[in-house]
């Protein structure tokens, strides 16, 4: 029973990570927190779900197009909501038009889907598995494959490739990273794409795995992200992970051994309590969270 | 090669620069003088392109720059090294160099010239695989200024280069410039230390309260009455 406890919240944990890694990059590159960030990936989700329910389209490929109409609205959220608002002194204004811009693109996704409970397709097969004596779903492992396989095409992108080194120059000095010829627009934009991207495929894989998608999740998600974020050290690819994966053990270990009405209680003092002990969260440097 | 004129820019409603013209020929030193808060950094940052002036043009090489973005101007063959350093701090010190290469695509030629500036400044060899943050003044400075070559640029402007070092390194930096110089690059200095910057600066200007109050050859300058008994009175 612990080990299926433990394997699930792994699962959730890694979906978790693929959410907040979208939501940490953006904020280490603008200092904004973009509440908007669940509801756009909830749009693109819900877009995931038309593809596959009503058009009966390949779940890859529909997977891939509402990850793209995801991201592009991530890019278009920033470049007509938040561009104008990026500097230092707009921090208090742009935050709040970020709930503005979350509550548009949520009543936006409302129109066209309503607020129910709707149920989502499992993108494979529900079977079960025997894996070193746990009783494992077929669907959770490949989450789980899915959600670390884009994280680690993630590290590596950022590690190694010349463009994912000038974001983390950009997100370390914004002007001295254009003093670079860094173009700082089109850096930004491509955050928000990929934030918007990988928020999307984490939203796929939940929903699929627990069958179910929300409007109500975008807010949710938005929480878990921020959470996760602060808790393994906001802006940092590591506290990402990190976080993601202790929200998600957590919250399944307490969902099963205490209750699952005291999860979200918990999760939230978790937060709570990081804040106070050590606001800079696990992994997280005062340096990158200076203003 | 670059012609500024009638400047005016503000900091929200600070007014920072009231009408500067300057002009910078192909493979000079011309030097920026004036005490802290005269308007020199913010001068810099109007013609890298950091900075909207409320009035005045800027040509480089014969094309205007008003409202181009900085990373343009970095394209168009200008390097601006800030004041501050301002290292990407938790970079590693050859990821600092590659950034400065951004805009180039020959990666052999990158390399070489990596390999260059370790030649020239040993230390930052011995620690390309540290942290910029690390690194002590002076070798920030070393690296900030290694960084912003690395796109081979035809104008560098350099802001306060020798700020906060030790007399030797100040001395370094200074032949660094020159035979950057002598390479061919040509170069605004921005300097408080006027006796050290005129020495080797072809032109020099002087910043008062964001207007230019004094402009000349460098060794006119330096024999000038009205500059020995504002700047130099001291030094000599």
């Amino acid at each position: 029973m612990l080990g299926e406890v433990i394997l699930v919240g792994v699962m959730v944990g890694a979906v978790y990570a693929l959410v907040t890694v979208g939501y940490s990059m953006v904020f280490g590159i603008l200092k904004l927190m973009n509440f908007a960030h669940g509801d756009t990936y909830i749009f693109g989700t819900l877009i995931c779900l038309t593809l596959l329910a009503k058009y009966n389209i390949h779940p890859v490929l529909a997977i891939l197009i509402a990850a793209i109409a995801g991201g592009g609205l991530a890019f278009l959220v920033e470049l007509l909501v938040y561009r104008r608002l990026r500097a230092p002194q707009h921090r208090l204004i742009s935050m709040i038009t970020a709930l503005g811009a979350a509550y548009v693109v949520q009543n936006i996704s409302e129109l066209q889907w309503g607020n129910q409970v709707m149920s989502f397709p499992s993108i494979v097969e529900s079977k079960f598995v025997t894996l070193l004596g746990l009783q494992v779903s077929v669907t959770h492992i490949i989450t789980l494959f899915v959600a670390v396989l884009c994280i680690a095409v993630l590290i590596l992108f950022m590690r190694y490739s010349r463009y994912g080194k000038a974001i983390d120059c950009v997100s370390q000095d914004m002007d001295a990273a254009s003093l670079m010829g860094i173009p700082i627009n089109r850096v930004v934009s491509s955050v928000y794409f990929m934030g918007g991207v990988l928020g999307v495929v984490g939203g796929v894989l939940y929903s699929s795995a627990y069958n179910a998608v929300s409007l109500g999740m975008g807010f949710r998600g938005t929480l878990i992200a921020f959470t996760a974020a602060v808790i393994g050290g906001i802006g940092s690819l590591g506290g990402a992970l990190l976080g993601g994966m202790i929200l998600g053990l957590s919250e399944n270990l307490i969902g099963v051994y205490v209750s699952s009405s005291y999860r979200d209680p918990l999760l939230y003092s978790l937060l709570i309590i990081m804040l106070l002990v050590k606001p800079t969260g696990i992994l997280g440097n005062s340096d990158q969270t200076k203003v | 090669m670059l012609v500024v004129e009638d400047i005016h820019a503000q900091y929200g409603k600070v007014k920072a620069l009231h009408g500067v013209s300057l002009k910078i020929k192909e493979g000079e030193i011309v030097a920026l003088l004036g005490a802290n808060g005269a308007g020199k950094s913010t001068f810099l940052k109007v013609i890298s392109g950091m900075l909207k002036p409320t009035s005045g043009s800027v040509t480089f090489r014969g094309k205007p720059l008003n409202g181009v973005r900085t990373d343009r101007i970095v394209i168009a063959g200008m390097a601006h090294v800030p004041e501050g350093r301002r290292v990407f701090p938790m970079a590693t010190v050859m990821t600092n160099l590659e950034m400065g290469a951004f805009t180039r695509k020959d990666k052999a030629g990158v390399k070489k010239d990596i390999e260059r500036y370790f030649d020239i400044f040993p230390v930052l060899g011995e620690r390309r695989n540290q942290r910029a943050g690390t690194l002590s003044g002076g070798e920030q400075q070393m690296l900030a200024i290694a960084r912003g070559l690395m796109s081979r640029p035809s104008l560098l402007l350099l802001d306060e280069p020798a700020m906060g070092l030790a007399p030797i390194l100040v001395q370094e930096i200074y032949n660094i410039v020159q035979e950057l110089n002598a390479a061919g690059t040509s170069i605004l200095l921005v300097e408080q230390n006027v006796h050290k910057t005129l020495a080797i600066a072809n032109r020099a200007y002087v910043l008062e309260c964001g207007v230019v109050a004094i402009n000349g050859r460098a060794e006119e300058l330096m024999k000038s009455e009205e500059v020995i008994k504002c700047y130099l009175g001291e030094v000599s």
